[in-house]
């Protein structure tokens, strides 16, 4: 059985998106594997957040596409950061950790 | 223009791509994961089901992946439009009807427009031309008139409160020598500042200075764009020739650019600069253009205007006393006469109905349409399709039918347009500048979304009122019985049939005007007489006897040439204006008082004028070759002026004199009335004529008209009649030669040409109109065809199904009916400035387009009405 999974935060997975381009360039399928294994399972993308997200991304300019050739010789689309992808990458990542460490702190005074 | 099926092509394109590169990318994603399945050991078939489950509802996420595109409005509009024009090329014929019938609505509003637009809504090429105006004076007669120099030079002086300028200018026209032929050429007579106040440059040189008028200064001229690519080839080097005019030089100091710099006097080739002699001139010959300070209004400019027009009342009361007033007007209204305008809007409106009536039967088909896919639509809303989406769909079909009505529209604008510039260039001023611009497109533009608007809410907005359940359960048959959608078809016709019935009512008292108008006796030959103008310059020929000698040998040797009948000149001709008046006093009368000695116009003519002329000698005799003041100064005048003057007495032998110093003259002739500016006007004026040798001027005619009574073709003696001329004198031009036929045809062609369009667009409507009555029946035939076969199965007669139709199809047309003449009331009202001998509430006219179009609307009833009475009840039970 899986580990259950984490429910998302709303933002949140472009964020995680942005994270997993970071890495290199990647189809929409390997985008959302990768997810997984960053997290260790224990997020789990669903295909219909997953592809409308990187239609959005896309259509922000943070991501840009291109048709290329898979790991087993398929022919799949490509997503790639863009550099204003990257910039919001840094954005994103830095107000998650002030969001998280604020959320910590006041978890640890309940 | 662009090529739709292109852009469509390439749209549809776009559109293909995006989802089959989507489609291609999910399978990829569904294929990788059930690859990941068969590793972990499922069976392949396993596998892929299992990924598929995983994967979810494929359309719900296309969906979502559409809209997060972005682009989901455009793709949506773009499925809408696929959607649309495969629903209307599924049916080829109707929507053929309907585009043609768009087309032709906003081909007719886009042509009329584009002609409203060149001539009211084009700015003047002056600068700020909203602070131009046009300063005139008034009289209760005339309306605005031009004005006297010391008016002028009083205004400039004392308006600097009001105006940045004030400039005067008259239009002339010289012979223009030299050259390989002698021209005539129109002039504008300018003050040095005109061209700063008007606010145009030269394209190069440079305009008018004060120096320009100082005395003894070296006389210049500025040239029109065209003279000067004519004369010069468009060299540069014209700058500092000579230009002979009238027989003396003048120096070329400017080129105006190419053009409208002229529009303030129709067509100036020339300008020149305003010599201090000409304002020394005591009659009312200037034209005023002024400029309005930043800030000031056109009533403070009239107010400033009329007080200094009020001192000069006190110091000039013969001149300037009541009635003369003082207009101050935009200077637009000087070009565009208000007749024009009327004319031009009036057409704007007559073309606004005809789009009505395409409208309504648009929306009449649409909403046929609509009711036999009520099925379809109620399927789709069933399957979850909001109201708005249903209703957006068929707007965008509705919007579709309408751009590309609109596209053919605007080709046929640009055909109608050049059809129009063709059949009359002169009727309207400014006309020359019509074309397809950017105005244009964008008022064709909005007109598609207003139409598509217009014809496509309605049956929409029903559309999707209905009852999913009835529609449903009722199958095929019960199409078009959801409420509303009869009442409507009638009130779409009600409406067409009136706005068909107010143009056909207008169209039917445009041409009953124009008949009259034609059918007002010229009084003078239209069938062979030719014209021509010959202008001497005052500098060579300098003495009476030159200038009488001259004209004597012109019209003897044109009076020699083979095919010429009669010979003869006049000062002024009908149909061209000029002329002058002259004070008379009748021998025996009371000496009216100062001021109020009635003025007469004065023609100067040689003996064989009336002759040649056609016209017809009343009483008494012609002139001589021999009349002098001994002879006893021999005059004659028209009819209207022996009413006047002479009323019930035999004014042959009577005497008259322009002024109490001058001599007797005695009247020899009566000449009979004939049309003399125009044939509308419904005022003929007292004209008086002087015999060419013997003149109240002593030093005459300079300028004069040959008139040549042809054997045959009168326009054949134009090149000899030129040829005889140079003989005489090589140095002069033969100008604005025409038969009296063209003068006449001028004369009417404003007429005609509103007469034309008007009779054209009400032709459309009606015809238009009743294609709508005839769909509407036909299709309520189709629909009823059941009920019918019923009828006449239970015994109902062929009078009876015909009572049944028509009756029904004829009520919302009598209801246009009645809507259409108090409409048609409305519209004539504003065109009766443009009739001349009918009312604009012509009771026989009214009742004869109200006759003709019920006429045409029955017959429309009749043709679907006859075909129901065939309709076999047999038949039409079985369907059941």
């Amino acid at each position: 059985m899986p580990k259950p999974s984490a429910k998302l935060l709303q933002g949140t997975l472009d964020m995680l998106i942005l994270k997993a381009l970071s890495l290199g360039p990647m189809h929409g399928f390997g985008v959302g594997q990768r997810i997984v294994q960053m997290s260790e399972d224990a997020l789990r993308v669903e295909e219909g957040s997953l592809y409308p997200a990187l239609y959005r991304i896309e259509q922000q300019g943070w991501i840009e596409s291109e048709w290329g050739l898979s790991e087993n010789n398929q022919r799949a689309k490509f997503y790639r950061l863009t550099r204003a992808g990257r910039r919001q990458l840094g954005v994103e990542e830095e107000n998650w950790e002030r969001l998280a460490s604020a959320v910590a702190k006041v978890l640890q005074t309940a | 223009m662009f090529d739709l099926r292109l852009v469509g092509a390439r749209l549809r394109g776009l559109l293909r791509r995006v989802e089959r590169e989507m489609d291609e990318e999910l399978r990829f994603h569904v294929e990788m994961r059930a690859a990941e399945n068969v590793r972990r050991g499922m069976s392949p078939e396993e596998a892929r089901r299992a990924a598929l489950r995983q994967f979810g509802s494929l359309v719900r996420i296309k969906e979502a992946c559409r809209d997060a595109r972005g682009g989901g409005m455009f793709d949506t509009l773009l499925r809408d439009l696929r959607y649309a024009a495969r629903t209307l090329s599924r049916r080829p014929g109707a929507t053929l009807v309907i585009l043609v019938t768009l087309a032709l609505g906003t081909g007719a509003n886009a042509a009329i427009f584009s002609v409203v637009n060149a001539v009211l809504l084009r700015p003047l090429p002056f600068s700020d031309p909203d602070r131009l105006v046009a300063l005139r004076e008034t009289l209760p007669d005339e309306g605005a008139i031009p004005v006297g120099y010391r008016t002028f030079a009083e205004w400039r002086a004392q308006c600097g409160a009001a105006f940045d300028g004030v400039a005067a200018f008259f239009d002339t026209a010289y012979n223009l020598e030299g050259g390989e032929e002698p021209e005539r050429v129109t002039a504008m007579v300018v003050t040095p500042d005109y061209f700063d106040v008007v606010g145009v440059r030269p394209l190069f040189g440079r305009a008018f200075a004060a120096e320009d008028i100082r005395d003894g200064a070296p006389r210049v001229a500025v040239i029109e764009h065209g003279l000067w690519q004519r004369r010069f080839g468009g060299s540069p080097a014209a700058l500092g020739q000579k230009l002979r005019l009238d027989s003396v030089d003048y120096e070329i100091v400017g080129v105006m650019p190419p053009g409208e710099a002229h529009e303030l006097s129709g067509w100036a080739g020339i300008w020149v600069p305003m010599a201090p002699r000409w304002l020394t001139n005591p009659f009312r010959y200037l034209w005023v253009v002024a400029r309005l300070r930043e800030g000031v209004t056109i009533e403070q400019a009239r107010s400033e205007v009329e007080r200094v027009m009020a001192a000069l009342r006190q110091t000039y009361p013969d001149t300037h006393g009541k009635p003369y007033g003082t207009a101050v007007d935009v200077l637009e209204e000087r070009v565009v006469p208000r007749q024009a305008r009327t004319a031009l809007l009036v057409l704007l409106g007559v073309v606004g109905c005809v789009l009505l009536v395409a409208c309504a039967n648009v929306a009449n088909l649409q909403l046929a349409r609509a009711a036999s896919r009520e099925r379809e639509i109620a399927v789709r809303a069933a399957l979850g399709a909001s109201r708005a989406r249903v209703a957006r769909q068929l707007l965008t079909e509705s919007l579709l039918l309408s751009f590309l009505g609109a596209c053919g529209g605007l080709a046929l604008a640009h055909a109608g347009v050049k059809l129009l510039l063709t059949a009359n260039p002169e009727a309207v001023p400014r006309l020359e500048g019509t074309g397809l611009d950017a105005r244009v497109f964008a008022f064709a533009l909005a007109l598609a979304a207003l139409t598509g608007l217009l014809f496509g809410t309605a049956p929409a907005v029903l559309a999707t009122r209905v009852d999913l359940n009835a529609a449903l359960k009722e199958g095929a048959r019960g199409a078009g019985s959801a409420p509303g959608h009869g009442r409507l078809r009638g009130l779409l016709i009600t409406a067409q049939v009136a706005a068909a019935l107010a143009l056909l009512t207008c169209s039917g008292l445009m041409l009953r005007s124009h008949l009259r108008l034609s059918a007002v006796p010229a009084g003078f030959d239209t069938e062979r007489v030719l014209t021509a103008e010959i202008d001497l310059p005052s500098r060579r020929y300098d003495t009476r006897e030159r200038r009488v000698g001259f004209f004597r040998e012109m019209v003897e040797r044109a009076r020699a040439l083979p095919g010429v009948e009669v010979a003869a000149a006049a000062q002024s001709i009908p149909m061209r204006g000029g002329g002058s008046v002259d004070p008379v006093i009748v021998e025996g009368r009371p000496l009216p008082p100062r001021g109020q000695i009635p003025f007469v116009r004065q023609n100067i003519v040689t003996p064989d004028y009336f002759r040649a002329m056609g016209m017809r000698l009343v009483s008494g005799r012609s002139f001589t070759e021999q009349e002098t003041w001994e002879t006893g100064g021999a005059i004659m005048v028209n009819e209207t002026f022996v009413r006047k003057f002479f009323p019930g007495e035999d004014p042959l032998g009577r005497r008259i004199k322009l002024a109490e110093e001058k001599p007797w003259m005695t009247v020899v002739g009566v000449v009979a009335d004939h049309a003399q500016d125009s044939f509308d006007s419904e005022k003929t004026f007292e004209e008086m004529f002087f015999p060419y040798t013997n003149t109240s001027d002593p030093l005459p005619i300079t300028f004069m008209t040959l008139v040549l009574r042809a054997q045959g073709d009168p326009a054949r003696l134009a090149v000899p009649l030129r040829a005889e001329l140079r003989r005489v004198d090589a140095g002069l031009p033969l100008s604005r030669v025409a038969t009296t036929r063209e003068l006449a045809d001028r004369a009417l062609a404003a007429s005609r040409f509103q007469t034309m369009l008007t009779s054209l667009f009400a032709a459309l409507a009606l015809v238009l109109a009743s294609v709508g009555v005839y769909g509407v029946v036909s299709y309520t035939v189709a629909q009823r065809a059941h009920e019918i076969g019923v009828r006449v199965a239970l015994g109902a007669r062929t009078r009876d199904v015909l009572r049944l139709v028509v009756g029904q199809g004829m009520r919302p047309v009598l209801a246009g009916v009645v809507v259409g003449l108090a409409a048609a009331y409305a519209l004539t009202r504003l065109a009766e400035g443009l009739l001349f001998g009918v009312s604009a509430t012509d009771p026989a006219t009214f009742a004869a387009t109200a006759a003709l179009l019920s006429a045409v609307a029955l017959a429309a009833c009749l043709v679907p009405a006859l075909r129901a009475t065939r309709v076999d009840p047999a038949a039409a039970l079985r369907q059941e």
